[in-house]
């Protein structure tokens, strides 16, 4: 009996296209930028087919209907359910705010291509958060990272940028390929490739090993594998090296894009895989009683918090420095998958999964917003690369000190700033384990130890502030031009500030697409 | 109908006048930003009247709060004290309009409550009772005084005020919070604006001291944080109206439907930011971990009549009754739901209440952490080292009384000793630290830590039973130093700042002679000087002697201690007056007498540290002295 | 011991038993065998006469002389025509089981039914993608033998 002999089965594969048509739309549009590249084409032609190509991916993502209802989550490839729809949104919007960011890293001869792959990633993420089936989830972590090679090397064409390009590819196809050999031993255990199978088989072998803890050690090494794989994307210790490196001579755009689209589509599939964030989610197959995976994870957040804060309070340089400063909060983010993959209760008012995804949120806004500040200042006669070179920018260029500022007190995680919303979430989460979990007083540990590098995230973090406020310009004043990355910059910054003060309807959405997985 | 809609618009007029005093200053500041960019005078003039304003309004709610005491109050007792008017009465009452949406409470009752984020049952809440109220009127007076002083700053002026009136919004609404994610917030939003005061206006090393400003406040808010994230995971479904948990339970079935009726009652967790929840959560943890789980009782309709004193006099010979939890709960088995969770464990309480301490300690500050305070001192201009002693380090104290203390009663019960002793060592090693400084700012800074030490000895002064009354004392001493403090102290680093105007520098060892050229200024400073000694008679006495009459009951030892270190406090004290303003000095014989401005600064200050000294009770006990006895009448009898 | 079965969508199935792949023990333990025979007979005098003269003993006796840079340069353009052959070739590779699959006569009806249709149109939507690849390729100029 073959699967194409389901009628079922049948019919959800062909279903799946009207699940992914903004996504669909968002590949077209590049393609026609790379016809559009194929002739002549100017800067702001690109920019303005790109944003029409993500307003009408949004537009479309707004009005087709995503018809649910007789669903079957174990033969559909494609899940609308979940977190699907949130991730979307969250690549839709980074996608417009690249699109404006790109503006300083399109100075070169393709700005089309340039857009073009952006789309393309932007697609990607967004099929990550819906894909369910392992081949569509890898497909999709491919489609956000070969457009991220070419952007690597497109706008800089200078030694560093090569390097960077050349570093990040050979790393990203080694992690790619350590990914696939851990799915091939899901495969292997479940049978299937569908991730709903795939977890719920898991969960349901796992009752077993209270008899024999060692029937499944290879469930272990594929969940090690995929740590290890997806680890790298989202720049956890110890598979972070490549970040300051490729930060520093990547061009600011990119960066910006590597900082944030990675750490969602990673998160989101190391999610997907330890069976949360979907609203069919079959069970929890690496519980803190059955395996020791939560404890790996355990281990892995710490030591990336406190590392990456550790070696960024180092650092001079400007984009090294938010690289470590991503680096301590993907570990921040760990704690969130941590949480979701114990076994919550039913009444538990803080599941992990929706404080990750409103931390996904925050974060982008205040990491990329720091980045659009940054490539806001640096231009062909001015170089931003030191911490110094921010000095006195409060005097000479006020309102994009005051985006920096605020993006710097979000990331501090100073009150009413999203910053704050985010890690108090993840922190409450952290310490709202149920008290029957087996390592309740861990997670207590990790939370202690996550606001302790908090406090010290503060002092690399004021360093900036008291460079951009106390110190005295060394250039006097130019005049300010408005740039599409200033626009992007201040609409980061206020988009912190109203996640700040007001988060009830962000975490009522992050709440629904979050759906917590009822115990066994 | 109607009766609803005008409860409703009386629970308005709470909102809007409490809110309205914590943000008026929010309000100026953006006021600030329209006023043309040349009109110097008219900014410092809008500062001026946001200030007096919100002085104003602080003002009307000490009558609102005198006339809600008042109208509660036994005649036949001297006291305006009633269980009623007590602040977690009020909340209390309010949190059960609010749960049910309808229902009779006290209007007037300077209590406002509104959902902010629901998500995370985090509410907007504020209120206030006796303690508050003294922080937030000394709050406004520094701050106006602060403002005035200000006058002399000519660069980025706009910014400056903009950033005192932020700082001023800020600390009001700490004090004004009930609500501890709120509370955090606003404890947060003073730490910017004062970051930024020091170091663009600051002296030579500001950037130093602005940066080791942030790094202790930031060590002690993470404590507070993480204090805070504790408290919220305890499941408070016990203590507080049951309607709650009915809507939770109603919330997990619309999640999971298989869930039964029963089950899902079972299940329901309500977790709260609210202080007054936390307290009684802390309390019964009190009793159940001192074995007396017992005296844990379920609170009645208010209706039947039945009050604490009733219900004692109903179980004549058994054990003092403390009615915590909910009306309508199942004792036997809140108390089993209480004691399975980890707030009731000694580590969780010992703990939180560690967190608590240093995360307040840090302001006070308490020795080890003071470390910050003279550097911000030294660097800080005159306005904000004003506004730094006089309102900043209240945060502490008030914290300490407020938080630390209710929240975690067993555990700082436990500890009394060792935080009187703390309060104790504060004392004498600021006292002495203080007689080896050269530099005038310097040595206030640390008479500030010596000061502030009494606050936390007066509230270490735990004792119960037939002996509460001696830790009233001490508590109330505790919050009459505060503000004796915030008195002199600002008007202190004023006097300063008046003589460093002239001479551009603040070492004693080149000043002296002061006396001849200025005797308008050495005589008010004279004065200062002497209250903030705790000369009998002026402000500094009454909550010293306070709170060492209480500390005596507690430990004779510390009290022994802390009375010969005001030996200390005079020789200082006298010491410096002595090289500032005695003698013959040819470098300061042609300094001009103070100036008008400078009168209008000090004038208040000094009246105030008269008025105290000579009338406490009328001007502050007889308002704030209810809220201390229904403090300590919670804490005492639980031991 | 057998463990017990693991539940999968197909039902439960035997689950992972290391001693049922004895035999590739037994495959590495021959070819592990046969390599170190091998290596072995190398050095035997009676396999291996040693007359050493100077190009027998450079690492490869015939070829290039091993010693010198080794980054040698190649011309950009071979990489572009490596590259351009890929995108025909790769076409050709999806559309051979493509065509054999969905028309041939032997194929499976259900799934022509249920996905032939569908799949055409696929199919045309990669050639155009390519179709765009080539476009793109042929307008900057890589077709131009420089």
């Amino acid at each position: 009996m073959t699967p194409l002999s389901n009628q079922a089965f049948v019919d959800h594969l062909t279903a799946s296209v009207q699940f992914v048509l903004p996504e669909v739309a968002l590949v077209g549009v590049a393609c026609l930028l790379f016809l559009v590249a194929a002739l002549r084409c100017s800067r702001p032609l690109a920019m303005v087919v790109a944003l029409l190509g993500v307003v009408g991916a949004g537009v479309i993502a707004a009005l087709v209907p995503e018809p649910v209802g007789r669903f079957e989550p174990s033969l559909a490839p494609i899940d609308p359910t979940g977190a699907a729809s949130f991730v979307r949104w969250l690549a839709l919007v980074a996608a417009a705010v690249y699109v404006l960011l790109g503006w300083a890293d399109t100075r070169t001869d393709t700005p089309a291509e340039y857009h073009a792959c952006l789309l393309v990633a932007a697609a990607g993420v967004s099929l990550v958060g819906r894909a369910n089936d392992l081949v569509s989830l890898f497909l999709a972590l491919e489609m956000l990272s070969i457009p991220t090679y070419v952007l690597l090397y497109l706008p800089s064409r200078t030694r560093a940028g090569q390097e960077s390009a050349m570093k990040y590819f050979l790393l990203s196809v080694l992690s790619s390929a350590v990914l696939l050999f851990g799915f091939s031993y899901l495969y292997g255990l479940a049978g299937s490739t569908n991730l709903h199978v795939v977890v719920s088989s898991l969960a349901a072998a796992a009752p077993h090993k209270d008899l024999d803890p060692a029937v499944s050690p290879l469930a272990a090494v594929a969940m090690v594998l995929v740590i290890a794989g997806l680890g790298f994307r989202v720049a956890a210790v110890p598979f972070h090296f490549y970040a300051p490196d490729v930060y520093e001579g990547g061009p600011t755009g990119v960066v910006a894009q590597l900082a944030f689209l990675p750490k969602v589509a990673g998160f989101v599939a190391l999610a997907r895989l330890l069976g949360v964030m979907s609203a069919h989610g079959g069970g929890l197959p690496y519980d803190t009683a059955h395996t020791l995976i939560p404890l790996t994870l355990w281990v892995v957040a710490v030591v990336t918090m406190s590392f990456g804060n550790l070696l960024a309070l180092l650092q001079d340089n400007l984009k090294r420095l938010f690289a470590y400063s991503g680096i301590a909060h993907g570990g921040y983010m760990l704690i969130g998958v941590l949480v979701a993959c114990t076994a919550p209760p039913a009444s538990a008012d803080q599941s992990g999964s929706d404080a990750l995804l409103f931390y996904l949120l925050a974060y982008g806004l205040m990491t990329v917003g720091a980045f659009a500040v940054l490539a806001h200042l640096s231009g062909p006669d001015r170089h931003v690369e030191t911490v110094d070179d921010l000095a006195g920018l409060g005097k000479t260029n006020p309102l994009a000190a005051a985006a920096l500022a605020v993006c710097l007190f979000s990331l501090i995680g100073l009150p009413l700033t999203a910053g704050f919303v985010g890690k108090l979430q993840l922190f409450l989460a952290a310490f709202q384990v149920p008290t029957d979990t087996k390592m309740k007083s861990l997670f207590q540990v990790l939370t202690v130890i996550a606001v302790v590098n908090a406090a010290v995230s503060a002092v690399y973090y004021l360093r900036i502030l008291g460079v951009l406020y106390l110190r005295a310009p060394f250039k006097p004043a130019q005049p300010t031009r408005t740039s599409p990355q200033l626009v992007a910059a201040v609409a980061c910054a206020a988009a912190t500030l109203v996640l700040g003060v007001y988060p009830q309807p962000f975490a009522e959405q992050t709440r629904k697409a979050a759906p917590v997985v009822a115990a066994r | 109908m109607l009766d609803l809609m005008l409860s409703s618009t009386d629970r308005e007029l709470d909102l809007i006048q409490l809110s309205a005093l914590a943000f008026l200053p929010a309000v100026f500041a953006l006021v600030l930003l329209l006023v043309p960019s040349g009109w110097k005078t008219a900014m410092r003039w809008t500062a001026v009247f946001g200030t007096a304003l919100t002085l104003t309004v602080g003002l009307c709610t000490l009558v609102d709060y005198h006339t809600l005491l008042d109208s509660r109050s036994d005649r036949t007792t001297r006291s305006l004290y009633h269980p009623a008017t007590r602040l977690d009465e009020r909340a209390d009452a309010q949190l059960a309009v609010s749960a049910t949406g309808v229902g009779s409470y006290l209007s007037d009752d300077l209590v406002a409550r509104r959902p902010w984020i629901p998500r995370f049952d985090v509410d907007y809440a504020l209120g206030v009772d006796g303690i508050s109220l003294v922080l937030v009127l000394l709050t406004a007076v520094v701050c106006l005084l602060a403002v005035i002083a200000s006058w002399t700053i000519e660069t980025n002026l706009r910014t400056y005020l903009i950033l005192l009136l932020t700082l001023e919004s800020g600390v009001l609404g700490a004090f004004l919070s009930l609500d501890l994610f709120l509370f955090y917030v606003f404890y947060e939003v003073m730490l910017l604006p004062m970051y930024f005061l020091i170091g663009l206006w600051g002296g030579g090393n500001r950037k130093y001291a602005a940066i080791k400003f942030v790094i202790y406040t930031l060590l002690g808010s993470v404590g507070l944080l993480a204090a805070i994230i504790a408290l919220y995971s305890v499941n408070v479904r016990d203590f507080v109206p049951q309607d709650l948990v009915k809507q939770r339970a109603a919330d997990l079935k619309r999640k999971d439907p298989a869930l039964t009726d029963a089950k899902a009652l079972q299940l329901a967790e309500v977790h709260t930011f609210d202080f007054v929840t936390l307290g009684k959560v802390g309390r019964a943890v009190m009793l159940a971990l001192n074995h007396q789980e017992d005296r844990i009782q379920v609170a009645r309709k208010k209706e039947q009549g039945t009050n604490e004193a009733d219900l004692r006099r109903d179980r004549q010979g058994t054990p003092e009754p403390v009615l915590l939890l909910a009306e309508g709960v199942d004792r036997e088995a809140a108390i089993a739901r209480l004691k399975g969770q980890s707030v009731c464990t000694p580590t969780f309480q010992y703990v939180v209440f560690a967190l608590l301490f240093v995360g307040f300690a840090v302001k006070v500050p308490i020795v080890p952490l003071h470390h910050w305070l003279p550097d911000a001192h030294v660097e800080a201009p005159t306005p904000i080292s004003m506004i730094l002693a006089g309102v900043l380090l209240k945060l502490g104290g008030y914290g300490l009384l407020r938080f630390a203390f209710p929240l975690c009663p067993w555990a700082a019960h436990q500890l009394a000793w060792w935080v009187g002793l703390i309060g104790v060592v504060g004392i004498v090693y600021g006292a002495l630290v203080a007689m080896g400084q050269r530099d005038f700012k310097r040595l206030l800074a640390y008479s500030s830590v010596s000061h502030m030490g009494y606050v936390v000895l007066g509230l270490a002064s735990w004792s119960g039973g037939a002996d509460a009354r001696y830790w009233e004392w001490a508590v109330n001493g505790a919050l009459f130093q505060m503000l004796a403090h915030g008195v002199t102290a600002s008007a202190l680093f004023f006097v300063v700042g008046v003589v460093y105007d002239r001479a551009h520098h603040r070492d004693l060892t080149r000043f002296g002679g002061l006396k001849e050229p200025m005797p308008v200024y050495s005589g008010m400073s004279a004065i200062l000087f002497f209250a903030s000694m705790g000369l009998p008679g002026l402000c500094g006495f009454v909550g010293e002697f306070n709170v060492v009459l209480g500390a005596w009951k507690f430990n004779w030892g510390l009290a022994v201690c802390a009375i010969l270190a005001t030996v200390l406090t005079a020789a200082y004290l006298l010491w410096a007056w002595q090289r500032v303003y005695l003698g013959v000095n040819p470098a300061t014989a042609a300094f001009p007498d103070v100036s008008a401005r400078e009168v209008a600064v000090l004038l208040p200050f000094v009246l105030l540290s008269i008025a105290l000294g000579v009338f406490p009770s009328f001007l502050v006990y007889q308002w704030a002295e209810p809220s201390v006895a229904g403090w300590v009448s919670q804490l005492a009898p639980l031991q | 011991m057998v463990p017990d079965p693991v539940l999968t969508p197909a039902g439960l199935e035997p689950a992972f038993d290391l001693q049922a792949y004895y035999p590739a023990l037994v495959y590495a333990g021959v070819v592990f065998a046969l390599a170190g025979a091998t290596l072995f007979a190398t050095h035997l005098p009676i396999l291996k006469p040693w007359k050493p003269t100077r190009v027998k003993t450079m690492p490869y006796e015939s070829g290039v002389d091993p010693i010198g840079s080794s980054r040698m340069q190649f011309d950009v353009k071979f990489y572009l025509i490596a590259i351009l052959f890929l995108v025909f070739d790769v076409e050709l590779l999806f559309l051979y089981p493509w065509a054999v699959i969905a028309y041939a006569d032997g194929g499976d009806p259900t799934w022509r039914a249920a996905f032939g249709p569908l799949v055409f149109v696929e199919i045309l939507i990669f050639l155009a993608t390519l179709g765009i690849a080539y476009v793109y390729a042929w307008r900057k100029g890589v077709f131009q033998w420089r």
